[in-house]
Parts: C-alpha cells; structure tokens; sequence
C-alpha cells in the first residue's frame, strides 16, 4: 500500500504540469486582454505596451518561459493581471483557506446528515420520514444554489436577523452559506445511502444475523450501514472536488471572499497568473480528495487491498 | 462500528483546523461604512480607472487643487493659490508649505515632478490628460522609444520647493479642474524607491507600494487595512495640514459586488451608503416611498454606436449606415421616452437627443438633436434607397451581456426598429471583454455603450469623437468636426471656446455617428444621519463627510 501511495504522489507533478499546460494554451487563445477596463477607455499603445512589458506579456514565449520557471523555482505564481497589488501567491492564500473551510463544512453537514436520513428512510421505507427525506432530495437536486441560498440569506437574515448579512469571519458567518452548499450533495447522499441501505437489508448475511438472535437495531447499525457506506465514500471524492469548485454562487450570495469567486472572475477577467494558480490549486485538491478515498476504502472495507493486482 | 464513527469526526476534526486557518474573527464597524460595487482594482494613480478606485484615491491624497463637493469647483487644496497668464499658458502654483506626506516628509513641487514624469515614462488610462503640458506627448514618444529627449523639455518645473510652473502649449481653461483630479496628484518618490525595479531599459515600479504598510499618502485619511475581498480600512491621517476640518475618524469600504446581499447589509445597520443600487431595486425601494433612496442626474450618456465605414470586412458588404439619412431614419424611429419608461422603469433618466447631457456644463447648451418622429424617419428611409425597409440588410447589434438591464434595451430597440422601419437587427450578446475588444478594433455593425465625463470642461466628452480618438471606434471621421474642436483647443476666451464646442457637438447630433438613447443617473442609498454631498459626477469628498449622532 505504501509503494502504491508513493507512487500516486509522484504521478501529482506529472499530472499538473499537463493541466498547466492546457490551461496556459485555452486562455492565451480566448480572445480578449487583461489589460484592458471593459468599461473604460481604450488604452493607448505606448501605455499598453510598458503594461505588458511590466507583467512579462509582451511576446507568449516570454509569458510561457518566465511564469512557469518562478511557479516551480520559487513556488510563486506572479502578480495577478486584473487586481495588480495582489500576487496570485496572496490571492490564494486569503481565499483558499475560506473555501476549503466552507466547503468542508458543507460536507460535515451533508455526510452526517445525508447518511442518518437514508439511512432512516430505508429502515421506514413508506413512512413518513422517508416521505421527508424524499422531499428533501427532491428540493435539493433541483433547486440551483442561488435560489436556495438567496432564500436562506432573506428568511435567516434578512427576515428573522438569525444570522449575519455576509462576508466572513465568525461561525454564525459560516452557517448559511455552508447550509446552501449542503444541499445538493446531501440530497445525492440520501438516494444513495437509501438505495444502497435497502440492497443490503435484503442481503442473506443481514438475515442470518437476525436469526441468529442479533436485536435490529444491532444489526444495522453493525452489519448494514458499514457496507451500505462504502457508495457514499466513493461519492465524497467527486462531491468534495464539486463543493469546492463548485462554491461560487453561494460564495457572491453571501459576499465571502473564497477561491470559487475568483476561479470565475478570473476567467471572466482574462487574468491568466489568477486562472493558471487557481486551476493548479484545484487540480492538485482533486487528486488529494481521491487520494484520500482511495485510501480510506481500504479503511472501511478491509477486503479492498490498494494497488492489489487481482 | 468505531471504523464508520472515525470518518464524520475526522470531518469535524477537519472542520475545526479549517477554520482557526482561514482565520478572521468579528471586526468592528467605522464611524462610516459603505459599498461601492465591488473590490478595488488598484490604488495606483497612474493606472486607475474604475470610480471606486478613485473615491479611495480622493481620501487618501491630495491634489494641487480639490473639488468642492457640492459645486465641483476646484478649490485650493495642497496649493494656497496660482498665478495665471493672460494667454492661459502659464500657471504657477504656490504649495502650502505646511503639507506633509504620512511618512513626515514635507510635500514638494519636486513630488509632483516626480509623479507627472512617471506619468509620462510609465504612462496609464489618463496620460492624455498631460498631453495638455508643452512637450509632454512628445517625452512620452521619446521615452518609449528610448530616445533621448530631457525632461527639461516638458511644460513643468520647480522654480523653489514650493512653487510649481506648467506651461501649456494650449490655453486650457479648465486645468484647474484637471489638476484637482487623482492623476495629477504628488507621489512620494523616496516611500517608491524600493519598489523599482528596470524593465526593458525602462524603471517601473511594483504595483505593491500602495498597500497600506507600504503606501505614504498626503490626504485627509491614510490608509490602515486593506483585506482581499473583504474591506479596506481608512483612518483620519494626523500629519494631514487640515486635520481640524476632518469630522469623521475612520471609514470602512465593504468589499461586496452582490446587489442583494448590498442591499441586506445596508437594511441590516451594516453599512452606512451603498452606491449604484440596481433599477429592480430602486423600483421596489421608490414605490415604498424611502426617503433614504437618492436618485440624481448623472455624468454619463447612454447610447448606440454606429460604424459608419461603408463596409466592415467579415460582417457586412456595403453598409446603409455610411449613408447620413439612415443614421438619422434609425435615430428617429426610436422612442426612447418609451425605453425610460419601461426597460428603466421610470426612475429619472432621460431621454436623449444630445450626446452631452444638459446642464452639465457652466456655459455650455446644446441644440437637441431629432426627436421621435417615425413618419420622418420612414421618409429618410425610403430617400435612401430603402422603401418601407425593403432591400434593407439585416444589422447585427452587439451588445454586451453582464447587464440584465441592456438585454431588455437592445430587445426593445430591435423591436422598435421592426415595428417602425421594418428593419431587421441580429441581436449578438458577448461578454464585456470580448465585447469591448470588439468595439475597440471596430469589428462592429451597432453597439451599445456608455461614456462618462471626467473632468468639468465639455471637451471629456467631444474629445472621444475626434478622427484621431482611440475611443472613436464609429469610423465617422468629420473634418469639419476636428476643425471645430481643434479651434476651441486653442481660444482662450470661455465664451466663444463654449460656442465652438457646441458647434462641434451639434455635428455628432445631427450627424449622428451615435444613438443617444439616454442621460445616466446616479442612485444611491445613504442614511440621513449622514451629511455627505452628492454631484453628478460622483467624486466624493469623505473629507467634508459628517456622521450625525444617532
């Protein structure tokens, strides 16, 4: 498992500098300039050029050659061409922290709370409570998140000054948005674990453990949810990977300063440093997230050996 | 059991080092708290140009001269007065010699120096403004090209420490109100040092001298906090030499681009002034009868782009617009008190005919242009060669698609159109990059724009449409037009300086290389407890700023 682990890490520099390197080549063909204000006035060539010249855009190869051997030398990804008093270096630093914050928060809820609920529904299969979760999913899978958070952000704060407006800071900060982002994946969790929860209540091992004289409850929550789980672990890799690249609506909803929002303005502002440091963050948290599933399915289910050649 | 219990608290373990690492924790509020759209672009002079850079700008430093906030008139500021010559060429400034920068140093003709030459050596959005200077276009030229041309040569100098000759090479009546603005102010050379750094043969200088632990400024507030995407924080500047007639003690700007949650944070106590309210909102807020909403005449117009090449490679053969009759048949045949009234929903802009909008000007009127009159409007159609619109091509009207708002407008004009001249527009929606390279390059049929004055004199609008403007992307290229600008350039008398911009002005009316649709208005929602003046053009002075107890 070690060798297999060791190995997975080494492929990460491989993997990145592809990604870079595709990224680099999409946004240098998109048209428009960085270096331009949309709504301003045209800049003059001279003015144009010393800018360029100044952010090392002057000619591709110089652009290709200059930031590419300072991210891998000194870890820096360059000033950022849109807000030039911020580094990229900056940007992520004050951002990423945020979004990762939010975004684990959102998970925690919809885990723990996805995986009771299923987990429930399937036990009272036809009950009100499954009624419940299915609503629940219903609305969740539907609803786009700036519907639901703009909905929590009226009623929670707006209406009944529950919490605070926006912006970041305290936990009552955190509890909206992260409740907005939870939606969704929770609502995925609840089908999954309901479905896969019924398959294993079916299951000729679940009977023979109540026979032989294993209360219910007992044999749930022992025999049935441990492996009813394990599509719900395969889930949370991708679902982490959504809710962090994924964040932001809920992020300009709320007015939080996170990554998500500059993952898409960076693009809209053609600010190529802010894209490539932001997609190599990302990408480098995607392979981290399945990773990290990879290894904790051998966690849970002893039976699955990493890198086992079967 | 414990395996399955391990994976949510290994979440919240998670959760909780999360969370002491995106650190933060509460802040206090400042004595006065708004937003202005969203974060700041950059605190350098030479290179802003968004409003909201610009209000940061005038609270943190201070010019030759300032605006007063009610009248727009340049008063003196870092200056206590200046001598003018007759010819309006020569002015000379004497500064007030107990200004000082945050840092202690004394403010000196040698900073303004300093910084009108880095203006010219690392030139931004507003060097053409120094164009006015002798020799000015030139030294940049020279300068770009590594040529060899002094200093010495441009139109400004130190004749002692605390006194400032310009020489202009037009009289320009109005450079009291160019030096009032943001790019004409001093820089503190010493403080910059250490950001230089060469580039291509040429010094420029890191964009990170204007952080807060970095920045020396010379304006009523220095500038203390600055956090990515959440708020800058600006406190009352002690070295100031006006401290005494600063009321307020600090100033928050909330980083905050979301109209909803702008709006909730100012309902909810949060915030103090939120600028630039959406119409939706303004609606909704008007029809509750809030006295607290601020709707005022803008510095802006709204309108269409015409190109006016007689044809534009790539999207069109031979272009009706470079026939005067259709511009003028298309300008008439859109009812754009219609357009105010409903896209607008009524809440104060104007309807168009002149490119300036009125009364901005002190001395300045303009003839209206054509007004809504489809019978006439069909009848220059026809005179043109196209019938009830037949033979007609169909136009395509870019137009830019982050504004909600300008979707409904290009709609409704592309159904105007139909309805009125039985033409046909192709409604293209891009976004405002690509859309404004477009425009720039002229790759463009129709367009929408807008175009927002800078300083008090009418030539920050009639400059755009000179044959040699960058900002002229209509390929109406009118001699006459550039001879009567180039006239009033050069007279020194207001009045007749006055007249002959009107002239010009009324060429682009009657001409019409431009739809003007509608004049801009500002909306603002501000606390009445707040005494703070607002004016057209929206330059704010925080240092006249007074927050009543409450």
């Amino acid at each position: 498992m070690i060798k297999t682990l060791f190995f997975r890490i080494l492929q990460f520099p491989l993997i990145l500098a592809v990604i870079y390197v595709v990224t680099f080549l999409l946004c240098w063909v998109a048209p428009g300039s960085p270096f331009e204000n949309p709504a301003g006035k045209k800049l003059d060539p001279i003015a144009m050029q010393a800018l360029k010249e100044r952010f090392h855009a002057d000619s591709t190869w110089k652009f290709l050659s200059y930031y590419p051997t300072r991210i891998v030398l000194h870890g820096d990804f360059g000033p950022s061409l849109q807000q030039r008093e911020w580094s990229v270096n900056d940007i992520l630093k004050s951002s990423l922290p945020i979004s990762v914050t939010l975004g684990i928060f959102a998970l925690t809820i919809a885990s723990i709370f996805g995986v009771a609920m299923g987990a429930y529904s399937a036990v009272r299969v036809g009950g009100l409570a499954d009624w419940f979760g299915l609503t629940l999913t219903l609305i969740g899978i539907s609803l786009p998140s700036f519907v639901s958070a703009a909905v929590l952000l009226i009623i929670f704060s707006g209406e009944l000054k529950w919490f605070p407006v926006g912006g970041w800071g305290g936990f009552t900060n955190m509890v909206l948005p992260a409740l907005a982002l939870s939606l969704a994946p929770m609502a995925y969790i609840v089908r999954l674990m309901r479905a896969s929860m019924l398959d294993v209540l079916g299951e000729d091992y679940v009977r023979t453990a109540r026979a032989k004289g294993l209360s219910r409850p007992m044999v749930i929550i022992k025999h049935c949810l441990r492996n009813a789980f394990l599509p719900i672990l395969s889930f949370l890799g991708p679902a982490a990977a959504n809710t962090l690249t994924g964040s932001f609506v809920v992020e300009k909803v709320f007015n939080i300063p996170g990554l998500g929002e500059q993952f898409v303005n960076s693009v809209l502002n053609r600010d190529q440093t802010l894209i490539l440091g932001t997609v190599i963050v990302y990408s480098a948290l995607l392979l981290f997230f399945n990773l990290l599933v990879d290894v904790s399915y051998t966690f849970v289910d002893p039976r699955i050996v990493m890198g086992a050649k079967s | 059991m414990l395996r399955i219990l391990l994976i949510p608290l290994a979440l919240i373990a998670l959760l909780i080092g999360a969370m002491f690492w995106s650190g933060g924790g509460q802040i206090g509020r400042a004595e006065f708290a708004y937003i202005d759209n969203g974060d700041i672009i950059t605190l350098d002079p030479n290179q802003i140009s968004y409003s909201r850079d610009f209000r940061i700008t005038y609270a943190i430093r201070e010019g030759l001269y300032a605006y007063n906030p009610s009248t727009l008139i340049p008063e003196p500021a870092d200056a206590t007065s200046v001598d003018i010559t007759p010819d309006k060429k020569t002015w000379t400034f004497h500064l007030r010699p107990e200004a000082k920068w945050t840092n202690g140093d004394p403010v000196r003709a040698a900073d303004y120096i300093f910084a009108w030459r880095r203006m010219l050596e690392e030139p931004g959005e507003y060097t053409y403004l120094f164009y006015y200077l002798e020799n000015a276009k030139a030294y940049e030229d020279a300068f770009a090209a590594h040529g060899s041309m002094s200093f010495d040569q441009v139109g400004v100098k130190a004749l002692d420490p605390l006194t400032l000759r310009v020489t202009l090479h037009d009289p320009c009546g109005f450079f009291l109100d160019l030096v009032s603005f943001t790019p004409f102010y001093p820089l503190n050379e010493r403080s910059m040092q250490r950001f230089a750094e060469a580039n291509n043969g040429h010094v420029s200088y890191k964009p990170e001298f204007t952080k807060p632990q970095n920045v020396v400024t010379n304006g009523p507030f220095y500038l203390k906090r600055w956090d990515f995407k959440r708020d800058l924080w600006l406190e009352k500047s002690p070295s100031y030499w006006d401290h005494k007639h600063v009321p307020l003690k600090s100033i928050e700007m909330v980083i905050n681009d979301d109209p909803l949650s702008s709006l909730l944070m100012y309902e909810s106590g949060s915030v103090d002034w939120v600028t630039d309210v959406n119409n939706d909102f303004c609606a909704e807020l008007r029809a509750r009868g809030r006295k607290d909403l601020i709707i005022s005449p803008g510095f802006g117009t709204f309108f269409m782009d015409f190109n006016c090449a007689s044809a534009v490679p790539g999207l069109i053969a031979n272009n009706p617009l470079a026939d005067v009759r259709v511009r003028q048949a298309i300008d008439m045949a859109i009812d754009k008190q219609q357009i105010c009234d409903t896209i607008l929903m009524g809440l104060g802009e104007k309807p168009a005919t002149t490119f300036i909008p009125p009364n901005i000007f002190h001395g300045y009127h303009t003839t209206p242009g054509f007004n809504f009159d489809v019978t006439r409007a069909r009848k220059l159609l026809a005179d043109a060669g196209y019938p009830n619109g037949a033979g007609f091509p169909t136009l395509p009207l870019l137009f830019p698609s982050t504004a909600p708002q300008t979707s409904d407008l290009v709609q409704d004009i592309k159904n105007q159109l139909q309805a009125n001249l039985n033409i046909t527009v192709d409604l293209q929606s891009m976004e405002s990059r690509i859309y404004s390279t477009r425009i720039h390059d002229k790759q463009f049929v129709l367009g929408v724009n807008d175009w927002i004055g800078d300083y008090g004199d009418p030539s920050t609008f009639t400059d755009k449409y000179l044959s040699t403007s960058a900002n002229n992307p209509t390929n109406w290229l009118e001699p006459q037009y550039d001879k009567l600008c180039g006239e009033a350039a050069h007279e020194s008398d207001n009045a007749k300086r006055m007249a002959l911009l009107e002239q010009a002005e009324n060429l682009i009316n009657t001409e019409v290389p431009i739809v003007p649709l509608y004049f801009m208005i500002n909306t603002d929602l501000c606390r009445p407890y707040v005494d703070m003046h607002f004016n057209p053009r929206m330059t704010i002075s925080f240092k006249g700023i007074k927050v009543h107890k409450h």
